[in-house]
């Protein structure tokens, strides 16, 4: 998967920047000189971020599996080499998650240049790796059951994209109707979205938060390597 | 037809190499290993309510180069996806150097290169860069990488294509990639999938040739076609494949001299009728006493497989 990436890094980094770029300049140009706006716009930019880092985590590697394990066929490369289903696994888990963690640090700083300071503990960065990873997994996931790419533009429209809104990345869950303000603290991108913020706005880790998301991630990997597991031998 | 002696040989074979292969220690299990590289045993496959492969058995030998020649749809592919570890049987058992398919899979890896039936290299990379990710995923040394790299395209005659990419080769050029992809990591059982299949004849012979010098060099060759000329001009042996079952097991001459090895082809009326002779006067003998428009040639695999099913194997 390197050996193609290095290939197209450009694309991808500016395919996953894009979006979150241009959210932010609107919003800069349409809020920093309104009254809360300036506020607004620190709250925002962590939500960016999120954004950046569960599209290119999620997106790069969902269309990498499927295409290359229904249309393509590479994928039985893969599955012909000599290693066990946990290390190719963790590899494209981590080359996935990497992608995306290297994109929103791209999106963070330069959110920095539009809306000011912020913080960058490490458990920040742990943070963001950790919703990378989870949406990386999750990517797997959807791969191995689709029946091809447009099962997978259909659950990305469905659930990925609508969650990258509703996590609490535009704006506080609890502002959300009620029920639905309950079921987003259900979606895996709620506890770690506000956990960064958290971090980014304060210093401050909310621990239990951190564990949620953690929780997620085992979830997803667990289920990622059943998948894997079963389709090495369907 | 005499084919099933035949198979009820090969499934004794096939089931004294199972029998043999994971239980004798020291010089008898290597002895086993020696002679049988792949065993098949009584393997079924099913999806669903359609059976692909339907109780196959069958071995073949070290240094062999054995066909599996039958229509497409038959359960060619299945079978080989079973072998090389990607697809679990239904019922049965195979063995690979020995080796159990689904209990050691990770040795039985190491022991097979695959030629897929599709090209399925990664098109953005180079022919070069497609083998360097081959090597990566078989964990080559990086000293030995190179080198055995740089000697493969030399060998498929892609040396001056090497840094180009793979979606600007031609179907034979990446067919001859997919070989040398395949024998990065050296395996002495080499499994094609229809690697012929889309080729002009120029390029198919390129292929023939290539496969026949691995063959010299020592390494076992599998492969499926639904190619009768590739089958008889390659194969030191051919099981033929209908329905998921198999119908005939032999040497392409054994299995030719079964019917007679001169075939008298006619149109009587109702269709083409075939009759098999074992001598050339024989047939020429028969052909002069009809009318109309005769054919005297010598018998080939297709009228093998159209004296066991009734169909041609080009009619699927």
């Amino acid at each position: 998967m390197g050996l193609v990436w290095r290939r197209r890094w450009w694309r991808f980094l500016v395919g996953g920047v894009n979006r979150p770029i241009i959210f932010l300049a609107l919003f800069a140009w349409n809020l920093s000189h309104t009254a809360g706006g300036a506020e607004y716009l620190r709250f925002l930019l962590p939500g960016l971020v999120v954004m950046a880092a569960v599209t290119a985590s999620y997106t790069d590697l969902v269309n990498w599996f499927t295409l290359r394990r229904t249309y393509y066929r590479v994928l039985d490369e893969y599955l012909l080499a000599p290693t066990s289903t946990a290390s190719l696994l963790t590899g494209h888990v981590l080359a996935g998650g990497g992608k995306g963690l290297a994109v929103a640090l791209v999106v963070y700083l330069g959110g920095w240049a539009v809306a000011g300071c912020f913080f960058f503990p490490l458990l920040f960065a742990v943070q963001l790796a950790v919703i990378c990873l989870l949406f990386a997994s999750l990517a797997v996931v959807v791969a191995m059951i689709a029946g091809g790419d447009r099962d997978v533009l259909m659950f990305t429209n469905l659930v990925v994209f609508p969650m990258t809104f509703f996590c609490g990345t535009f704006f506080p869950v609890e502002r959300l109707p009620g029920a639905l303000a309950k079921l987003s603290w259900f979606l895996p991108l709620t506890a770690g979205t506000y956990n960064l913020r958290g971090l980014a706005l304060t210093g401050a880790p909310h621990w239990n938060w951190f564990g949620q998301s953690l929780g997620w991630l085992a979830g997803f990997y667990l289920l990622a390597y059943l998948l894997l597991s079963w389709r090495r031998q369907d | 037809m005499k084919g099933g002696t035949e198979v009820i040989q090969e499934k004794r074979f096939a089931a004294t190499a199972r029998a043999a292969l994971p239980e004798l220690p020291g010089p008898f299990a290597e002895i086993a290993r020696q002679e049988a590289a792949l065993a098949v045993c009584e393997v079924v496959k099913r999806y669903g309510p359609v059976t692909a492969v339907d109780g196959v058995s069958f071995a073949v030998r070290r240094g062999e180069i054995f066909g599996l020649l039958g229509p497409n749809g038959a359960g060619k592919t299945t079978l080989v996806r079973m072998l090389t570890t990607l697809t679990r049987p239904t019922a049965g058992e195979l063995f690979v150097g020995g080796e159990s398919v689904f209990k050691n899979p990770v040795a039985v890896k190491k022991l097979i290169g695959v030629v897929p039936q599709v090209n399925n290299l990664e098109r953005e990379l180079t022919g070069r860069e497609n083998l360097v990710l081959h090597a990566l995923l078989h964990r080559l040394p990086r000293a030995d990488r190179e080198r055995r790299i740089s000697e493969l395209l030399e060998y498929v005659g892609l040396a001056h294509r090497a840094d180009d990419r793979v979606q600007d080769y031609s179907g034979g050029m990446a067919r001859r990639l997919l070989i040398a992809r395949a024998l990065v990591h050296r395996p002495p059982i080499l499994f094609l999938d229809e690697p012929t299949v889309g080729l002009d004849p120029q390029t198919r012979r390129k292929i023939w040739d290539l496969i026949q010098i691995m063959n010299r060099d020592g390494m076992t060759v599998f492969l499926t076609t639904h190619y009768i000329e590739e089958a008889e001009s390659l194969c030191h042996r051919v099981g033929v494949i209908d329905h998921g079952k198999l119908i005939a097991l032999g040497a392409p001459r054994e299995l030719k001299a079964r019917l007679g090895a001169f075939c008298v082809e006619f149109f009587a009326g109702e269709g083409t009728r075939r009759v098999f002779f074992p001598t050339r006067q024989d047939a020429k003998a028969y052909a002069g006493a009809l009318s109309g428009d005769v054919t005297v040639r010598r018998t080939n695999l297709e009228d093998v497989f159209v004296e066991l099913t009734g169909r041609e194997i080009r009619g699927g």
